[in-house]
């Protein structure tokens, strides 16, 4: 699984990493940093509490 | 007592009502009326003053806030098209707009702001603990409306004993009705003395800076140029609207939800993780913010022929309330999966102040509860909430006898 954040929409709510702490990252404003690399499998459900929770959708995973 | 509008025939061939947000109506009317004209249309025209349009579609009203380049800020305020005041960041558009919250962004981050969880904890516990061995209290007064308001002039740096005269500022500009201020002269006498008060404090500070936002601020520079006092002012004046009356709405619209639906507040005293979902549930179902742009140019939205230089109107209560996105969409449901609201707004004037005004949320909910778990409404009260931002008037709430 890959996650991919739109910058332009992400207007910096901070949601994401409420919802999976362990897994987004934050810059120092609280909009959140590019995800590289794949998700690790036991991290896959928090990746999509972590979409859901984003106000501006500006987050996917697949 | 209905609040449902009467039409008041079509413009351009969409629906037109007399439609006036200002006023105000019973404890949750205007959410109630939300999705009443949410169901019947994606949007409508106010015949209010000048008019303006109004967007009811969920999705439209978000995409129009995301839309800067076709939903400006020059103006956001529907009735009032061509404001001749200017508040910063609400009323710049990028890129102006996004020097500055890159400026702000760091004294408002999450970081950075709970860094002061630990006093905003005590500022919430200090004031429930005096409230605590009374029988009840109007908790707006002496509650809601003071928490916040301590902690937003500590972060400003302004002397706390001035305390009440804020307070007394906000009741006189954002709390009249029509009948209290006819004329308007209240408010803008309110409104001449918050200016000139901001005025001083900018003045002393750029004799002596302290270590404080506001001496910081003065020392930024906006595309190379130092801010002068004349932005400082602007950015003053915004502060004081958007950041001191909105945290005590939201408290008291918590305080009124528990109160109303004693079994879920019995589930978050015995179980305080809930509160975290049960404050962004009542942030969502509450929605007292109600937004507005300026068209840059002819655009449809929500079904609407909008021209340009026209205002449309982008209650955040038709998103957060829209079946489409929540089941139960009027319910509060502490164990909610997705709670994706735009409570905080949507695109680039997503509110600054989020994180601090969350932080504060979960702080007044948590602290309350821990001290004062049982509650009621005071009987004898007609509950009433203000137009423009919906918070309630008044509410007395009881906890002993
Ligand atoms: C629960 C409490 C609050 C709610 C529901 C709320 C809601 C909002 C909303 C919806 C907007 C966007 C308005 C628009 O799109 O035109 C906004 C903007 C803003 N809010 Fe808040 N707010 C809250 C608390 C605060 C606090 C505590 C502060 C500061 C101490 C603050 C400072 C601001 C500022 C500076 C803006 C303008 C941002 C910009 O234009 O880029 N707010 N707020």
């Amino acid at each position: 699984m890959k996650i991919t954040i739109d910058a332009a929409q992400c207007s910096g709510h901070a949601r994401c990493a409420a919802a999976a702490p362990g897994l987004f990252r934050l810059d120092d404003d609280g909009y959140a940093l590019p995800y590289d690399g794949d998700v690790p499998e036991d991290l896959e459900e928090a990746a999509r509490d972590g979409e859901s929770a984003c106000p501006e959708r500006a987050i996917t995973t697949g | 007592m209905t609040t449902t509008l009467e039409p008041d025939g079509t413009h351009d061939g969409v629906a037109a009502y007399h439609f006036d947000n200002r006023l105000g109506g019973p404890v949750l009317s205007h959410q109630n009326r939300w999705d009443e004209m949410a169901a019947a249309h994606s949007g409508f025209r106010s015949t209010v003053a000048r008019g303006h349009w109004v967007v009811t579609d969920g999705p439209a009203v978000q995409k129009a806030l995301q839309d800067w380049r076709t939903f400006s800020n020059k103006s956001v305020t529907a009735l009032d098209p061509d404001p001749t005041f200017l508040w910063i960041p609400e009323m710049l558009d990028p890129p102006v707009h996004t020097v500055w919250r890159r400026l702000l962004g760091h004294y408002f981050s999450p970081k950075t702001v709970a860094a002061r969880e630990p006093e905003i904890r005590r500022v919430a516990g200090d004031l429930i603990d005096a409230l605590k061995e009374r029988a009840g209290a109007d908790v707006l007064d002496e509650f809601a409306r003071r928490f916040p308001t301590l902690i937003f002039m500590r972060l400003m740096g302004l002397p706390e004993e001035d305390l009440p005269t804020f307070l007394d500022w906000v009741h006189e500009l954002l709390h009249l009705s029509h009948s209290e201020d006819p004329d308007g002269s209240r408010r803008l006498a309110a409104m001449r003395a918050v200016s000139a008060y901001f005025e001083e404090q900018i003045t002393l500070r750029r004799s002596a800076p302290r270590d404080d936002l506001l001496s910081h601020a003065m020392a930024w520079t906006v595309d190379g140029t130092p801010i002068n006092d004349r932005d400082m002012h602007a950015f003053c004046i915004l502060l004081f609207q958007a950041g001191l009356d909105t945290v005590p709405i939201s408290i008291g619209w918590a305080l009124y939800h528990f109160a109303t639906h004693p079994e879920q507040r019995r589930e978050i005293v015995a179980d305080p993780s809930l509160i975290a979902t049960g404050v962004e549930e009542t942030l969502r179902v509450y929605s007292f913010v109600v937004p507005a742009r300026k068209a840059t140019r002819d655009v449809e939205v929500g079904g609407c022929p909008v021209r340009a230089g026209e205002m449309v109107m982008l209650p955040l209560a038709v998103t957060n309330r829209d079946p489409d996105r929540f089941d139960n969409p009027s319910e509060v449901d502490l164990r909610r999966k997705a709670v994706n609201h735009i409570a905080f707004g949507s695109g680039p004037h997503r509110c600054l102040g989020s994180h601090l005004a969350r932080l504060e949320l979960n702080v007044a909910v948590e602290e309350w509860h821990r001290r004062i778990p049982d509650y009621r409404i005071a009987p004898g009260q007609d509950l009433w909430q203000h137009g423009n931002m919906y918070g309630i008037k008044s509410l007395r709430l009881e906890w002993r006898g």
